[in-house]
């Protein structure tokens, strides 16, 4: 079924590594972060034909269902949960060589506001549109688009003095 | 916007791990079991079927209620109400709203009554006399010329 020629399977390929990062920004594990992705994929799954944009709806579905998941938790296991977050488990994979760059980004980028995390991480993993952020996010073109920009000027500030590459 | 500048590239470059493979399968067997026509029905099916066999259930204990507190009322004893029967007794010798309205249907019979009422209730002096109510058209008119 899964064997790569389904429609879903080519979604999932383009997508599933952000909608996980995605996810992460609210569940520290990637395991608890792929039970999310499952959960929205399938939902959006079954209503892509009645949604206007589906890819949008599939970044929306992730957000939700992470935000479900963490309402979910009580408070000490929430709690625990950010304090181990693991550092074993990165956000993102570099090469040996930027390994501390890639550390400094994920600080950086785990520092940034959610509201501004969740912009970045759908542009530039993502690969949305600022129209299709704004839609998943229910806003504005406008407030999407700058909060990026406040994004980005807040990484580049504090990632200024690391080496690029 | 849409251009990536070096900064933004080189974010873009330092891609997320996969998701792992145990997810597809997982993701292809949920979408397998949606799909396929199965005896079993979905949850929110069963709890859409639950909610209205309930609001059937109550709407049938409330009619049923109803029925039986109509029945029990309508098995009581009527209470017999005392009917008062109002007998309206007017004596026409007296000067009243009622004499008055039914004689004015006509000037003569309002003169009448008046002229009855002036008999009877004659003044200690004794000053009698036909009273009109309403005077004859010629005579106001000439009046009327009079006073002009």
């Amino acid at each position: 079924m899964a064997d790569g020629s389904d429609p879903w399977t080519v979604w999932l390929k383009q997508h599933g590594a952000a909608l996980v990062l995605l996810a992460r920004q609210w569940v520290a594990s990637q395991a608890d972060a792929e039970d999310v992705v499952q959960d929205a994929f399938v939902r959006c799954w079954k209503a892509r034909e009645r949604i206007q944009d589906p890819l949008a709806y599939l970044y929306a579905s992730v957000r939700h269902c992470a935000l479900d998941w963490l309402r979910a938790r009580g408070r000490q296991e929430r709690r625990e949960t950010a304090a181990a977050r693991s550092e074993f488990e990165p956000l993102l994979a570099a090469p040996a060589e930027a390994e501390e760059r890639r550390m400094a980004i994920e600080r950086a980028l785990r520092d940034l506001p959610e509201s501004q995390a969740e912009v970045v991480v759908m542009k530039i993993w993502g690969g949305l549109t600022m129209a299709q952020i704004a839609a998943a996010l229910e806003t504005s073109t406008n407030t999407v688009s700058s909060r990026y920009r406040y994004a980005i000027a807040k990484l580049r500030q504090q990632l200024v003095e690391e080496p690029i590459g | 916007m849409n251009e990536l500048d070096e900064f933004e590239k080189e974010l873009a470059a330092m891609r997320p791990p996969e998701p792992s493979w145990q997810l597809r399968e997982r993701i292809a067997a949920r979408l397998v079991e949606s799909a396929a026509p199965s005896g079993m029905p979905g949850r929110n099916t069963r709890r859409l079927r639950w909610a209205m066999l309930g609001g059937a259930l109550a709407a049938s204990v409330a009619a049923g209620a109803l029925w039986l507190a109509s029945k029990e009322q309508g098995a009581q004893p009527t209470v017999a109400l005392n009917e008062t029967r109002w007998v309206l007794i007017f004596d026409e010798s007296l000067p009243s709203v009622w004499s008055f309205r039914s004689a004015a249907r006509a000037s003569e019979s309002i003169d009448d009554l008046l002229d009855r009422h002036a008999v009877d209730n004659r003044s200690p002096r004794g000053l009698t006399g036909h009273v009109a109510a309403f005077m004859p058209l010629g005579r106001s008119m000439a009046l009327f010329d009079v006073e002009l």
